[in-house]
């Protein structure tokens, strides 16, 4: 184990800027800590326990281009798509050419695709070990069943991230991650974690990835007592994060309580906005769109979220999840039930952001808690609404 | 305080009770007593959850709007405060919400707790908030505890408010508080924001919305708001807003939002509470108020006589080249 | 290069690729403004190419975020016309729209925008001459701006 003083983070930090781009959680004017990218002299906030955001998007971006399009005149440059990039004309086949200029909507003009796949090398610093899981459990999504689903977007950005996670010193009333098999030191998906000592950071290396970090000058060897100190402040973080939920037999649970009326009122103060999805670190639902001005565009894909009324919504105009209830009974089940079934995995690594930022703070824990275990009663039909 | 919380429950006890409402909407403590949240009561012997205290900011008309009542022919018991009145009566003035469907409890206000402003007094969570007069006392999960005078703590547009009692009820859980007396609104904060340049105002607007991430929180949370699945922002043909997040996308979706409500919205400040992010909704909300009181003394849902100011004109309307 | 306000010389003559370095974007009426304007081009008066017209059936289809839109999408000006209050083609459209439009130009300069970006006029079918200085006008206000770098809108 190596030791950073404090006051050798900012000298750390800086080395790795030289080298990547550096991700940390930083106060705005406003308050407000977000993952940004950090520069030198910048601050880093490790006393408010999570940031709003989750760090997700730094790896599965809002938005990330896939491709750019446009229509050429035949034998003019293509790199008129877009200049800051090289242009590839990807249909070089005299014959599949002259089904596209067929197609196309200009005369004469060539579609000129141009794939996008920006993966610049990045460290993203303080993130709390749920989120750094949270990349682990999205892994199996864009990479998962042996490569078939692989999505070379997602994966670009994975490989060129190192995650330093931060243990957690104070948990949050919110916080359950020790009921969803994580906890406040969890190792899982990072590459080298942080425990605040007196003053400085207990750090571990815990894969190659990390290893390489840590052979910046600012390190030394970890004290013994600052060894047995890190120990102590994550058995303490663990013993403060309160049981929420019992697992067992949750997806049989959530299975047969699928048109169970409760849900209608666990969702009746649901305003079914996406703030849940978007700040959780597992939720990787997206959309995909193309942008287009005058014959160029590109083709972009955006985060989407199970509350949205357009979510599953058929081109027939026929939608399976209608209803409020159903988009909101899809996100608990997605986590608890039809991903665990898969993945064999858990979507959800605890980190209680679903909880705070609700508008109406609607508690997952409770959700789960009702929903997750056996109904008995079954109160009167509630209805649908529209 | 404590005498509304009572009457608030006898009034929703009496209304479930002999079944002239299927359920109602009131403010009960959230996940620990530093918060409200809604409560949806469905018979008279839960009534004891509901509480009145200034945490309770939720504007609860929301839940009245199209595609929240469930089942959608619901009758609905619901308590407003003033502001919250007031996105009521936009609602009705246009046939938003159907009268004869909602039993309505006004409660008299004398302003709610800014949250977030007690939340950034500590670094760690604030577990516990509770008043004695004007005091503000908010523990948190390590036990510090730091008391703090209540208009200290509440919104800017409390701090500013002209209608502290409900301008539309059926019945009323206390006397109305004293209002004041010259009922020219005030605006508040924005000031400061109008007296930048355009480039500063620019950086300004940029920096808040560079980091919305377009959750339609503030859309869904707005009482006001009711396109819910046909909203522009949602939809490709025509692409009004891109799909894409960024910063200009992201202040042009929030203009869906404030021009579409324009004339309805009467800053409640609903869509800034909401915000995961913080943006600071409220300026831009509470400057086209304060244009339209400007333009035409109109002030949105004040009376349920008066018609939304984009559904009527007048032929000497004061403004434009003639 | 040179104002062109000379209303002797036939429009047109300057190529329209040169010093085009602003973007300005008309939104006008079909019944009056855009007449006003064809009537102005029929009659060679010479106007400021910049501008870019946009012809929708009245005043009251025009949604403020159509002007909003173009300046996020890098119009340095808007300038909405419809017939004068009074002259609509549906007799009331532009007196809806005239609120709205009011609205606009107070909040543009809220939002960064410089109050000389955006202005909305009535021009009326047998204005040409008219429509030849509005257009003049704020395309030179336009002008002397410059192109707007807006990071929010």
């Amino acid at each position: 184990m190596k030791f950073l003083a404090q006051d050798k983070l900012q000298a750390f930090l800086g080395h790795l800027a030289g080298e990547s781009r550096v991700v940390a959680p930083v106060k705005g004017d406003d308050g407000v800590v977000l993952f940004r990218p950090w520069s030198p002299g910048t601050e880093v906030e490790l006393d408010v326990l999570l940031p709003k955001q989750s760090a997700k998007e730094f790896v599965l971006r809002q938005s990330e281009t896939y491709l750019r399009y446009g229509y050429a005149m035949e034998g003019e440059a293509a790199a008129q798509v877009d200049d800051s990039h090289e242009a590839k004309v990807v249909l070089d086949d005299p014959a599949e050419r002259k089904a596209a200029q067929d197609t196309a909507v200009t005369a004469h003009a060539a579609l000129v695709v141009e794939p996008v796949n920006d993966a610049p090398a990045q460290v993203i610093f303080g993130l709390r070990p749920c989120d750094a899981r949270g990349f682990v459990q999205m892994d199996n999504v864009f990479g998962g069943y042996g490569g078939f689903y692989f999505d070379p977007y997602y994966n670009a950005k994975r490989e060129a991230t190192t995650l330093v996670a931060v243990t957690c010193r104070d948990p949050r009333s919110t916080c359950f991650c020790t009921s969803v098999q994580g906890g406040p030191a969890s190792t899982e998906g990072a590459d080298v974690l942080f425990t605040q000592v007196e003053g400085g950071f207990a750090v571990e290396a815990l894969t190659d990835k990390g290893e390489t970090l840590l052979a910046s000058a600012e390190f030394v060897d970890a004290a013994q007592a600052q060894v047995l100190y890190a120990e102590t402040v994550k058995e303490t973080a663990e013993a403060r994060v309160d049981a929420a939920f019992d697992l067992e037999g949750i997806q049989e649970h959530l299975r047969a309580n699928i048109e169970d009326p409760g849900w209608h009122d666990l969702a009746m103060r649901c305003i079914s906005c996406g703030t849940c999805t978007y700040v959780c670190p597992n939720c990787y639902c997206f959309n995909i769109t193309d942008e287009m001005v005058e014959g160029r565009g590109e083709r972009i894909r955006t985060w989407d979220n199970c509350f949205n009324p357009s979510y599953t919504l058929e081109t027939s105009g026929h939608n399976p999840r209608d209803t409020k209830s159903n988009r909101f009974r899809n996100r608990f089940s997605h986590k608890f039930w039809y991903y665990p079934e898969k993945y064999d995995s858990l979507l959800c690594s605890g980190c209680g952001r679903c909880i705070t930022h609700c508008p109406t703070r609607i508690d997952i824990r409770e959700v789960l808690s009702v929903m997750g275990s056996e109904r008995t009663a079954v109160p009167a039909t509630t209805g649908e609404e529209a | 305080m404590s005498d509304r919380q009572a009457k608030i429950r006898e009034l929703a006890a009496a209304a479930l009770a002999e079944d002239r409402v299927d359920y109602f909407i009131g403010w009960k403590q959230g996940i620990n007593p530093s918060e409200a949240i809604p409560a949806f009561v469905r018979s008279a012997d839960e009534v004891d959850q509901l509480i009145w205290n200034p945490l309770s900011h939720h504007n609860l008309t929301t839940f009245l709007k199209r595609k929240m009542p469930d089942p959608p022919n619901a009758r609905i018991g619901v308590c407003v405060k003033g502001c919250d009145s007031r996105t009521l009566v936009a609602l009705l003035q246009e046939e938003l919400v159907d009268k004869e469907r909602i039993y309505v409890v006004g409660v008299p206000c004398d302003g709610v707790i800014d949250r977030r402003r007690v939340e950034k007094e500590f670094a760690d969570e604030v577990v516990d908030i509770s008043f004695s007069g004007d005091v503000v006392t908010a523990t948190t999960r390590c036990g510090d505890s730091k008391e703090f005078a209540k208009g200290d703590m509440t919104f800017d547009h409390c701090n500013t408010c002209r209608y502290p009692n409900p301008v539309y009820a059926d019945d009323m859980a206390a006397d109305p508080v004293p209002e004041p007396e010259d009922r020219t609104p005030m605006w508040g904060s924005i000031e400061e924001f109008e007296a930048l340049s355009p480039a500063e105002k620019d950086a300004k607007l940029a920096d808040a919305f560079e980091t919305c991430i377009r959750c339609f929180a503030c859309i869904h949370a707005c009482p006001v708001c009711v396109c819910w699945d046909q909203c522009v922002n949602r939809c490709r043909r025509p692409a009004l807003v891109g799909q894409r997040v960024d910063t200009k996308e992201n202040l042009m979706f929030q203009m869906v939002h404030m021009f579409h409500v324009a004339g309805r919205c009467p800053s409640c400040g609903a869509c800034d509470r909401a915000c995961p992010v913080e943006i600071p909704l409220y300026l831009l909300h509470r400057k086209m108020n304060k244009e339209l009181y400007d333009m035409l003394g109109f002030e949105p849902g004040v009376s349920l006589e008066e018609k939304p100011a984009f559904q009527t004109f007048k032929l000497d309307d004061p403004f434009g080249e003639h | 290069m040179a104002q062109a306000t000379d209303t002797t010389q036939a429009a047109g003559t300057t190529p329209p690729d040169a010093g085009d370095e602003v973007k300005v974007v008309g939104i006008v009426c079909n019944w009056c403004s855009y007449a006003g304007a064809d009537g102005a081009g029929t009659a060679r008066l010479k106007q400021e190419f910049e501008m870019r017209l946009l012809r929708v059936p009245c005043t009251g289809r025009i949604d403020p975020l159509f002007a909003i839109k173009a300046f996020e999408k890098g119009a340095d000006g808007v300038l909405i016309s419809g017939c004068h209050p009074g002259d609509c083609h549906y007799s009331e459209g532009n007196y809806y729209a005239r609120r709205k439009f009011e609205l606009l130009d107070r909040m543009l300069p809220f939002l960064g925008v410089e109050p000389d970006r955006f202005k909305y006029t009535w021009v009326s079918a047998s204005e040409g001459a008219r429509w030849q200085k509005v257009v003049n006008e704020f395309v030179g206000k336009v002008k002397a701006l410059g192109p707007r770098e807006g990071r929010a809108l």
